[in-house]
């Protein structure tokens, strides 16, 4: 049984104002925050659930373990997946996560980041990871930061920057 | 889809605006109106008129900051002199109000989504203090 994953973002900030909306407009039933500090975070896991309906189950995997679970998703769950960085993203479809599309929402800026949209930045290590989930694993990318309206990032293309 | 006009005191409105814009993305059909100092409220007012024409469609949200202040007044005003259009008003405009508003155009008629916003804007008030105590966590039987 492929569970069935909505849509699976890369996110800095992992779920807060956008998240919240990204998980009110794709209408799914499960979020999982695959992020090895967040798992084991009370405080973070506390602010995160605040800002999503109590109809939603919230769940906080090390990435390790969102690989090892994954599978095991009932039917009935459908799943928004987010992590915080690319080379992230890249252990958990690596690690069997199912997806075929990632989108690539917030990458903050950095020392060695260049910056390709307001909302993202690519630091070698995001390009070979990113690279990577590309060539090795096919995965397509979009780069809408917000679930609606335009936000002037969705027409970045990535591809363009990791060559 | 229902049109939006925030309106109040200072830069309020295309504050709340330049905020919803970061996380929800530039929306259409809402237009910001500021009350800047020095401004007459007949200004005022014929700019909120404006905004509301300057939107397409029957119906009209218009978000006011503060119930009693000068913008709601003048909204108020507005409504009652342009009965050619459905306009709801609220005051109160909170982040999590106006963000509903926003969101929920797509699927809310105007009585619905002042509803809507209304609610979202109380329940967006929140005492850090009282975060997390709800345990409860929604189960999957055979799920993860």
């Amino acid at each position: 049984m492929v569970p069935n994953i909505v849509a699976f973002r890369i996110d800095e900030r992992l779920i807060h104002g956008q998240g919240q909306l990204w998980i009110k407009a794709l209408g799914v039933n499960t979020v999982i925050v695959a992020n090895d500090s967040a798992s084991e975070d009370p405080m973070q896991q506390t602010l995160m659930k605040a800002v999503v309906s109590k109809s939603v189950a919230m769940r906080f995997f090390s990435v390790q373990h969102t690989c090892d679970v994954i599978m095991k998703a009932s039917p009935k769950q459908s799943i928004f997946i987010v992590c915080k960085t690319a080379e992230d993203a890249l252990k958990l479809v690596a690690g069997g996560v199912p997806v075929k599309e990632i989108n690539v929402g917030n990458i903050h800026r950095g020392p060695g980041k260049v910056e390709i949209s307001k909302y993202i930045a690519l630091g070698p290590e995001d390009k070979a990871a990113l690279k990577e989930l590309r060539d090795k694993h096919g995965i397509t990318f979009n780069t809408r930061a917000t679930a609606s309206g335009d936000d002037g990032a969705a027409k970045v293309d990535l591809n363009k920057y990791l060559d | 889809m229902v049109g939006i006009v925030i309106t109040g005191h200072g830069h309020f409105p295309s504050g709340i605006l330049s905020a919803v814009e970061l996380v929800a993305g530039k929306p259409d059909q809402v237009i910001g109106v500021d009350f800047e100092a020095g401004h007459s409220a007949h200004a005022l007012k014929e700019a909120i008129m404006a905004a509301v024409e300057a939107l397409g469609g029957d119906e009209i949200l218009i978000l006011a900051d503060l119930v009693g202040g000068t913008p709601f007044n003048m909204a108020a005003a507005v409504k009652q002199e342009l009965t050619s259009r459905n306009i709801r008003l609220l005051a109160g405009t909170n982040m999590p109000a106006a963000i509903e508003a926003v969101f929920s155009r797509v699927n809310a008629g105007l009585d619905e989504l002042t509803e809507l916003a209304a609610a979202a804007g109380s329940r967006g008030v929140v005492d850090f203090e009282h975060l997390g105590q709800d345990k409860e966590q929604l189960r999957f039987e055979d799920g993860i």
